[in-house]
């Protein structure tokens, strides 16, 4: 069990200049971004609502998850090489490497712990947790930032290509969503049980109908789970109440962790559950808790 | 509490070949393999030595994805094979993955006549291992790690610990990357790559030069034979001194290496041998090696590096240099460090010039990267807790 002490997301329609994104990130730092690009930007800016008001351990370890990483810059470096035939820009160059938005947030908050830049396909957020997961049961550190950061990446073409669904129906964002975990109990806003793997709805809803899950219970489901997911996930839930954090707060490849976010900031005190899927076919359920107005102490 | 977590299966290919006899025996031999790329592709008339792998995709006639899964899936195969794992044990395995280039290789070819590809075709960073799951049939979650030259590393640091909590009973990690123009163009970009030789370490050193490789190794909870290797710890740490480079006094790298020892219970005085990440570059081997003159101070055990050999694989090096060092051990020797020949006073570490004998040991091995990323990890093939020197 981990428990959330803090959360914080910044999650938007794309604006075609970063200035405003610099900005946000200007409130809470007085590092000067310079070379930042756009990934950057938005994970730095919802690691940084996060933590805002907390003191971090400086052994605090960051987790960033994604799906696509510096999909800019590495084209910008590639049509620099193979259609201007000069050398990258040095600093194009470097974005290309996905952890530099990592860096950026360990170097803003002053976090010289671990630190990953982590993906699994359509799965990240939660297996980043697990990786957190596994740090503080092993005791590498006590208290984590795992987020979630991903660009807008998506034509109507390639999304439909990916999803195989309709992309009108989905609103188009980018940003980055993210938790302050810790090991210690007291004074935490919530918790998250360690995710669940299954290769099947039925095991999946068998697991999720064995589960305590006290007062409200939220259902919530990533982009992948289907008709058929969702049939069996609901009939080991009938009395839940549907979180479709998607309509709400717009489609990127981070999701998961808007929609954990999401439930800690708008939902009532209770448990969500939320049942995601990668193109296996393997469900991946996470149950979060929030707590009532006084923080509950099991230990 | 045992937290050993065991090499249950191994393979490699790197500029060195495959076959790891051969390997051992070139290491053995201080020989290297490495080639000249020229720099026509923006005009230039000069060319920067890489080590590249024997078969290059020319030779083969294949596509780019097609020549790319080829050197993958053969690699799993042969660690798989080399674990002896059953249907079922395949089936359940988990994927660790960590490369720096993840899919750029396959796909970059195609901005010769096309722009913005990468974005209309890249699948995300975990597409390979999640595709290497398909190929395999194996079941087990899917974790890619883009940390930049610590990225296998990674891997295998958290793998081991996985494992060693339970959470896993057994794990494939990979390290891959495949040569690409925007990695060469880059690190020529940022004038890190050197002429010949190449001499990680050495006072005349002028920097790195790069390889292309890939490793994977079949991590266990039971070991497969008294004498294989174990990972007993390891730990990971962020440099925020800069995005580039890690502060030059060491401190950071100093603080993740007695991290690394402290958690795999073991004292700097029982380290057989360290592998340095010794990339070549300036800053890089005075930090790391102001680092290790903190952890070990006026106890310094034989150092070496490996990139020499097989060039600096990025992504790949935290395995493909794991699987070098512990089959040069197995084959009774720490490699030394070809190319080395004057000592630096401000580095104050001299390398080995010879193999060093020994068929049973601790070692440390470090990894560093940009993004102020440090992993240092600590292996074994001694039965009992280890004496020391």
């Amino acid at each position: 069990m981990m428990y959330v002490h803090g959360h914080g997301s910044f999650v938007g329609p794309p604006v075609a200049e970063i200035k405003a994104i610099k900005a946000e990130v200007s409130h809470y730092t007085q590092i000067r971004f310079r070379r930042a690009n756009r990934f950057v930007l938005i994970a730095l800016a919802g690691a940084c609502r996060c933590v805002q008001g907390h003191t971090l351990d400086p052994r605090t370890a960051v987790y960033l998850t994604t799906e696509n990483g510096n999909l800019g810059d590495t084209e910008t470096v590639l049509t620099q090489v193979y259609h201007r035939h000069e050398f990258p820009m040095p600093y194009n160059f470097i974005n290309t490497m996905s952890n530099t938005a990592s860096f950026y947030v360990a170097q803003s908050l002053a976090l010289p712990g671990r630190n990953v830049t982590f993906s699994s396909k359509q799965l990240s957020f939660e297996r980043g947790l697990e990786l957190a997961l596994c740090d503080m049961d092993g005791g590498a550190t006590e208290t984590a930032l795992v987020g979630g950061a991903d660009e807008a990446c998506f034509s109507k073409a390639q999304f439909e290509t990916k999803f195989q669904l309709p992309y009108a129906r989905y609103a188009m964002v980018e940003g980055s969503s993210w938790l302050l975990l810790r090991k210690e109990a007291a004074g935490a806003l919530g918790a998250i049980r360690p995710p669940a793997t299954f290769e099947t709805p039925e095991a999946a809803a068998t697991w999720v109908g064995r589960q305590s899950l006290s007062g409200t219970v939220r259902l919530a489901y990533g982009i992948l789970p289907d008709a058929t997911d969702r049939q069996a996930i609901g009939r080991a839930l009938p009395d839940a109440l549907p979180l479709d954090y998607i309509a709400e707060r717009g489609y990127f490849d981070s999701a998961t962790a808007c929609g954990v976010t999401h439930f800690l900031d708008q939902a009532d005190p209770g448990c969500l559950v939320h049942v995601n899927k990668d193109f296996r076919d393997q469900l991946v359920v996470l149950v979060v808790e929030k707590y009532g107005c006084l923080p509950q102490v099991f230990e | 509490m045992n937290n050993r977590v065991y090499i249950r299966g191994k393979a490699v290919q790197c500029a060195l070949g495959s076959d790891l006899d051969e390997i051992t025996t070139a290491m053995h031999a201080g020989r290297t393999s490495v080639s000249e790329i020229p720099l026509s592709l923006i005009g230039l008339d000069y060319s920067r030595p890489y080590c590249r792998l024997p078969v290059q995709r020319s030779d083969t006639g294949q596509s780019g994805e097609a020549y790319f899964n080829a050197i993958l899936d053969a690699t799993i195969a042969r660690a798989i094979a080399d674990a002896a794992l059953d249907p079922e044990e395949v089936r359940r395995l988990p994927i660790f993955f960590g490369s720096t280039s993840i899919d750029i290789p396959i796909y970059e070819d195609d901005y010769r006549t096309r722009q913005h590809v990468l974005s209309q075709t890249s699948s995300g960073y975990g597409n390979i291992a999640h595709e290497i799951g398909r190929r395999f049939d194996m079941r087990g979650p899917c974790y890619t790690f883009t940390t930049a030259c610590t990225s296998s590393a990674n891997g295998v640091l958290f793998a081991a610990g996985m494992i060693a909590r339970g959470m896993l009973e057994r794990a494939l990690v990979v390290g891959y990357d495949l040569y690409s123009n925007l990695g060469f163009y880059g690190f020529e970009a940022l004038k890190l790559i050197a002429p010949l030789p190449y001499r990680p370490f050495d006072r005349r050193r002028q920097g790195i030069i790069m390889g292309e490789g890939c490793g994977a190794v079949i991590l266990d909870k039971h070991a497969p034979a008294p004498d294989a290797f174990a990972c007993l710890g390891g730990a990971n740490g962020c440099d925020t001194y800069s995005v580039t480079t890690h502060d030059p006094e060491g401190g950071l790298i100093a603080r993740v290496m007695g991290d690394a020892l402290a958690h795999a219970g073991v004292s700097p005085r029982q380290i057989d041998a360290v592998k340095a990440h010794a990339t070549g570059s300036y800053h890089n081997d005075l930090t790391e090696c102001n680092g290790l003159r903190q952890v070990f101070q006026a106890d310094m055990p034989p150092v070496t590096g490996l990139k020499p050999f097989v060039g600096h694989t990025v992504g790949a090096c935290g395995v493909i240099e794991l699987v070098l060092l512990t089959e040069a051990v197995r084959a009774g020797f720490v490699p030394p460090m070809p190319g080395f020949e004057e000592l630096d006073p401000e580095l104050g570490v001299a390398p080995l010039t010879q193999p060093l004998a020994i068929n049973a040991g601790t070692f440390l091995l470090n990894y560093f990267g940009f993004g102020g990323n440090c992993v240092s990890l600590v292996i074994t093939n001694r039965r009992q807790q280890v004496s020391a020197r």
